[in-house]
């Protein structure tokens, strides 16, 4: 049944790889970008609606995945558009990526450098994640899909036990009123749409998968843990630091679980055993990135991937020191986003159209 | 090729190994800081430097050699903290200044208590104040905030040779079953008060004949975040009955014949309803409380009987509005502000309303009337059986 | 130009450039290496397999053979002598020492001497082939390698003139030990009863605690100077087949002068010999073997000593004892579970400290970090190389008492432990905080069951300590995502070597974490692909 081929992934492997991918900076700033972009406690239910958005967006992808079997969008966009339009399509996607992976590593370094490690420099950390980072991809998809099938249930209970840590600073007051501005708050659902973005890897991963008619079992579960995940952050920053007291926080989330104190257990503060975790569930964002980078190129240019790979390594290390501060890259953070949504929202909704003229002219 | 190689190795492995441990200290190179007091520059004592030292910083270091270890000779040794005063115009650059005098760095992450002199927090916003606590990633979110009546510093210390006064305040403020001691307010809660500009109490700590003692509040405006004047212990208790924030407590009221009797909260519950009619506002609040009687000063002890129950909690709902209405009048005629949290629950009946009205809501809450409700019952009386 | 301001403000630094390069070339050169030090073996071609050479029908050249091949050594035994009224010529030939003389004399020489009715060589043959000879083994052959190898196993030769064929007769005399419980996997309950080093024997003890007709043992035979016999056992109709040929292949391919222990077996049949993990299981218990065949894996078993390979294993597999299943399930699973925390414990604990002591001391409680600074203040030595003193020192105790007799070596145990520690904590030049975690990360290292593992994960602790000490718990963190991607690329045998953990095979968990009761444990587990996956109805 199960067949360990090589550079095969099982739905469940693809699941958790999309859930990983998902969860990544988010956790440490939506709180913050969703209080201030909705204002009302009622952000946790912007959040659901928002969760909409990556889902009708993967349901195109995996339409569109349906009508090329066991090809990525990098083989198969030439099919659609032509040649050098396909090209161009799928080095739009692999710079993308690249920028993806910079931005995590960045901001993992940034995270690290505050909260863990102050006078070791930042180059230094970032060299050491790339080079795991590396052995890792170099194991190809498989690899990145068993060390995610480790790290995720270790950030699942992580998140439970905090949020149960910080039941004891929960108040149900902040969260109330419900719907007391109307609801229109609700529907300030951009920034939010945008952190809960990730299920689009299924564009490419999916050629990867032994069982590709459960794509869409696939992208309803990469859609909701992530969204179950983020509900209770935000449920958990908010219950217990309000709206107003998370708007100018530069990481609400830390600062909820330096609240709580249990010195009666080994510990007696949590934040960095926390951010720990964070930093392996971002490993996995930005080695998933890194590999889908490197397979664009190899698959675009039909070479071996492993060049690629080592070629990557100092263009993302050089781009990663580019950023001056936390501004700029939480600037490059929303860009990102914003181009993840043209990059896989829009573009295969017209891939998917121009698919289907094509496919009745022929 | 090799022999390079293997050079090349070597080269990596010690540039790994070696060039690390920037960060490291080993926990006995620090001084770990257990709390700060903050008070009003002493401008005199400062002749040789400039005029604007606004602030004069107490930093409470555990001195750990005398505490622990060696615990044969630790009668003769001194006291297991020591307190490390300066002035200057920043939190942060008293804590350098002050660093040159000790021969560790300073750890704040041990940090547990903040305290903040009633003096400069007449003068100083609480915001300026505390901002070095918000930015720096090391601070601990946790650690308490209070109000002194008097000198911060002089709240830290203590003839006792074996308490740390910032452990024994903290320690005292979380495990005391008091109606007439506030919930701590930690770092964490308060930035979101503060952002705001929500009025609020902070807990008041005095030295009083050498004994530190949690006693009354400092009300704190939320327009400028300065302390306005303090609550007694008696409104403390009446803020606890209106809020029901603890279900600990006890109540001690006397019968016409001067017997002492106790009653020990056991439940406490207040619902508050704000009313909007026509533009205005009213509060009702409804207050239940169980409890017990635990002590009595009377040889007869005819109070428990059944018979007399109905004058005993009425007796006890005396007491509870008096202390209600005197922090009542207190709050809304003498500070004029909403320092008990009714605002939220306007924001949440009336969110449109409260987005109007929210910036003077201070002024609103001093002129609405607040109807209360006090019920007690007295469910069981101890331990003690009488036919 | 604005904008080519704002693009050159955001170029980093030179030096940056500069820690780029070294970043492209240090996994480069660290890939180059490891392929250079892994070559593959088929390239090294000055391999020459030596031809053998045949025997013909002249006697005496046969004899000389025979001799040659052998050196003519002091313990050979050449005994000629003539048959019958046309006085073949005929030659008995052994090694003394580790042939059985009575058989000889009574089963072998007596029949041949006294009551052989000779006429003509090929009845004559025929008759020796037929029965003439009570002994229990016979074959014919005429090469002499194997005739040669058979001596070497202790079997006699008999050579006839003027036939090209020789009689090799089944006459060893086995020297082995009495049959003991096995010293490194003692157990509270199960069989006492421990491999020893006759390959028969051993065999024997298989075939008794596994009554069945489906176990198969194919033997052959490893090294080219030193000889010796290699069986690989396995169930047939429950070991996956692919496995079985792979195990073949493998043995088949090893090309190596002498195997004197399954170790070296071991280590060239493994996937990745550069791997801080054995791939390998190795034991002395027969009832071990035998469950693992039952799961359908395949065990190696070589002559000469007591420890029987299984292929393939995982890291689960390194932490259960067959304890675990003798007893109740709930006993069992808890267990289990201190073993998975004593080896949690082996490889984090003194890394743990390490990088709370010396980067996040936030993270303990005030009381705690007071307790520690008390009893660090005036410490020579920084918590790194208080650790290593420590840790080295252990290491060298366990390894010194390994090599002492036994009575000797738990005196040095108690010298060591009790008071080289003592009296270094008393001299002030390690804490007894330090102390008492590198004692409990040494004795969580005893406490597991395979010693195989136990070095594996003790030999890591060291990089995680270096690790922790110069990045902190950043630094466990990198080890311990490095042994992850390294555990999961890891195979045995085409077998993850996390399985069946990861990739997850939820039917296979129910003897993961917890062992179920043996009632609910139907299936044969699945990662290991058995043919027939019905353990029970």
């Amino acid at each position: 049944m199960r067949k360990s081929q090589h550079g095969m992934i099982t739905p469940t492997q693809a699941t958790i790889l999309i859930i990983n991918y998902t969860l990544s900076v988010g956790i440490l700033t939506l709180p913050r970008m969703a209080a201030n972009e909705v204002g009302t406690p009622d952000v946790w239910m912007a959040l659901l609606i928002s969760s909409l958005v990556p889902l009708a967006m993967a349901f195109v992808i995996i339409t569109l995945n349906k009508r090329y079997p066991n090809q990525t969008f990098y083989q198969y966009s030439g099919l659609i558009v032509g040649k050098f339009l396909g090209l161009f399509i799928g080095l739009v996607i692999t710079l993308f990526f690249i920028t993806d992976t910079i931005f995590a590593v960045r901001m993992m370094a940034e995270v690290v450098e505050i909260y863990l490690l102050e006078e070791t420099p930042i180059t230094i950390l970032i060299v050491i994640v790339l080079w795991l980072s590396l052995y890792l991809v170099v194991g190809g998809i498989t690899s990145i899909a068993r060390v995610s099938q480790i790290i995720f249930p270790l950030t699942i209970l992580t998140f439970v036990v905090v949020a149960l840590m910080s039941l004891g600073l929960f108040e149900l007051n902040h969260l109330r009123p419900v719907l007391g501005e109307g609801i229109r708050p609700i529907f300030k659902i951009k920034s939010m749409a945008l952190s809960t973005l990730g299920v689009e890897i299924i564009l490419i991963i999916q050629a990867f998968m032994t069982d590709q008619h459960k794509a869409k079992k696939v992208i309803f579960l990469g859609v909701l843990v992530p969204t179950v995940i983020y509900l209770l952050t935000l449920v958990m920053v908010i219950g217990a630091l309000s709206i107003d007291g998370i708007k100018n926080l530069t990481f609400p989330t830390v600062i909820l679980i330096q609240s709580f104190e249990f010195p009666e257990l080994f510990f007696e503060r949590y934040d960095s055993v926390f951010l720990i975790i964070w930093t392996m569930q971002i490993f996995t964002t930005l080695s998933i990135s890194f590999y889908l980078a490197s397979l664009g190129l190899s698959q675009l240019f039909n070479k071996d991937i492993k060049p690629f790979m080592y070629g990557l390594l100092p263009i993302i290390f050089i781009l990663s020191m580019a950023p001056k501060n936390l501004y700029q890259l939480s600037w490059l953070g929303d860009m990102i986003a914003n181009v993840a949504f043209v990059l896989f929202g829009i573009v295969p909704c017209l891939l998917l159209l121009i698919s289907f003229i094509r496919g009745k002219v022929q | 090729m090799r022999t390079i190689n293997r050079f090349i190795l070597l080269f990596i492995i010690s540039i790994v190994f070696l060039s690390g441990c920037w960060s490291s200290t080993d926990i006995e190179h620090l001084s770990m800081i257990i709390g700060v007091g903050i008070d009003v520059g002493q401008v005199e004592r400062n002749q040789t430097t400039d005029q604007d030292e606004l602030l004069e910083v107490t930093y409470q270091v555990a001195n750990i050699t005398e505490t622990t270890s060696s615990l044969e000779n630790s009668e003769q040794s001194g006291k297991p903290y020591k307190n490390y005063v300066e002035t200057g115009n920043s939190i942060l650059k008293t804590a350098y200044d002050v660093n040159y005098k000790t021969p560790n760095p300073f750890f704040s992450q041990h940090q547990q208590l903040i305290v903040i002199s009633s003096e400069l927090a007449q003068q100083t916003s609480l915001q300026e104040l505390l901002d070095h606590f918000k930015r720096n990633p090391e601070s601990r979110a946790s650690s308490m905030v209070m109000i002194s009546d008097g000198m911060a510093r002089d709240v830290l210390e203590s003839d006792d040779p074996t308490d740390i006064p910032a452990l024994l305040i903290t320690g005292i403020a979380d495990h005391a079953k008091s109606a007439r001691i506030l919930k701590p307010i930690t770092l964490a809660k308060l930035f979101s008060k503060l952002n705001t500009n929500t009025s609020f109490l902070l807990q008041n700590v005095v030295k009083e004949e050498d004994e530190v003692k949690l006693m009354g509040a400092g009300v704190i405006n939320g327009d400028t975040l300065t302390l306005m004047g303090f609550l007694n212990d008696e409104e403390i208790h009446g803020v606890t009955w209106l809020t029901a924030s603890t279900d600990e407590g006890i109540v001690l009221v006397t019968d016409e014949e001067e017997h002492a009797i106790v009653y020990e909260v056991l439940s406490l519950k207040s619902d508050i309803t704000p009313t909007l009619k026509n533009n205005k506002l009213t509060f009702n609040v409804e207050i239940e409380s169980e409890g017990w009687i635990s002590e009595v000063f009377d040889v007869s002890d005819k109070i428990t009987k059944e018979e007399q129950l109905k004058k005993l909690e009425e007796l006890i709902k005396k007491d509870a509005e008096h202390d209600i209405e005197k922090t009542l009048k207190k709050l809304q005629e003498e500070f004029q502000v909403d320092a008990i949290g009714f605002g939220e629950y306007v924001r949440i009946n009336y969110p449109t309303y409260w987005n109007e009205h929210k910036d003077n809501w201070d002024e609103i809450f001093s002129e609405t009337a607040i109807e209360y409700d006090v019920k007690i019952s007295v469910v069981d009386y101890g331990m003690k059986f009488d036919e | 130009m604005p904008s080519f301001e704002t693009i050159k403000s955001f170029l980093p630094e030179m030096y940056i450039y500069g820690i780029a390069l070294i970043t492209l070339f240090v996994p480069l050169v660290i890939s180059k290496l490891y392929y250079l030090s892994i070559k593959d073996p088929s390239k090294q071609s000055d391999w020459v397999d030596e031809t053998s050479s045949f025997l013909s029908y002249d006697f005496e050249e046969n004899v000389s053979l025979v001799k040659e091949e052998l050196g003519d050594s002091s313990d050979m035994v050449l005994r000629t002598f003539q048959l019958g009224d046309e006085n073949l010529k005929t030659a008995l030939i052994f090694l003394k020492d580790i042939v059985d003389i009575e058989m000889i004399n009574n089963n072998i020489l007596q029949p041949l001497m006294t009551d052989s009715p000779y006429n003509d060589l090929q009845d004559y043959m025929d008759q020796i082939k037929n029965g003439l000879l009570p002994v229990s083994e016979m074959y014919e052959t005429d090469c002499v390698k194997t005739i040669s190898i058979n001596m070497l196993q202790g079997n006699a030769v008999l050579l006839f003139q003027g036939t090209d064929h020789a009689f090799i007769l089944k006459t060893p005399k086995s020297k082995t030990r009495s049959l003991e419980e096995p010293v490194t996997e003692t157990l509270v309950r199960g069989p006492r009863l421990g491999f020893n080093e006759d390959i028969g024997e051993n065999i024997a003890l298989l075939r008794k605690a596994g009554v069945n007709t489906d176990l198969r043992l194919i033997s052959s035979q490893v090294g080219s100077r030193f000889n010796k016999e290699v069986v690989i056992s396995f169930v047939e109709g429950i070991a996956d087949p692919t496995l079985v040929e792979s195990v073949k292949r493998k043995i088949q391919n090893i090309m190596i002068d002498n195997v004197p222990e399954s170790g070296i077996i071991e280590q060239l049949i493994e996937d990745q010999p550069l791997s801080f993990f054995p791939q390998v299981q190795n034991t002395e218990r027969p009832d071990k073997v035998i469950a693992a065949m039952a799961e359908g894996r395949v065990a190696i078993l070589l002559d000469g000593t007591p420890f029987a390979l299984i292929v393939p294993v995982t890291l689960s597999m390194f932490l259960q004892s067959p304890e675990d299943y003798y007893h109740r399930s709930i006993s069992a699973t808890l267990n289990r579970w201190l073993r998975y925390i004593a080896a949690f414990l082996t490889v984090f604990s003194t890394p743990l400290y390490i990088a709370f002591v010396s980067f996040h001391q936030g993270l303990l409680p005030t009381q705690l970090a007071m307790s520690i600074i008390g009893a660090r203040e005036g410490m020579p030595f920084s918590i790194i190389i208080e650790a290593l003193i420590m840790e080295v020192a252990i290491e060298i105790l366990r390894e010194a008492g390994l090599r002492l007799p036994k009575p000797i070596g738990q005196a040095v145990g108690i010298v060591g432990g009790l008071v080289i520690g003592e009296a270094a904590v008393e001299a002030g030049i390690v804490s007894p905080a330090t102390v008492i975690v590198v004692a409990l990360s040494a004795i969580a290292s005893f406490s597991l069951p395979q010693y195989s593992m136990s070095t594996s994960l003790r030999m890591i602790r060291f990089l995680a300590m270096f690790l922790s000490a110069s990045f902190g718990l950043f630094g466990v963190l990198v080890f311990f995502l490095f042994f992850c991607i390294h555990l999961v690329k890891l195979n045995s045998f085409n077998t993850p070597y996390l399985s069946p953990a990861i990739p997850y095979s939820t039917s296979d968990w129910k003897d993961l974490l917890v062992r179920m009761p043996i009632k609910m444990m139907n299936k044969r587990p699945k990662f290991l692909r058995p043919k027939n996956s019905i353990r029970k109805q």
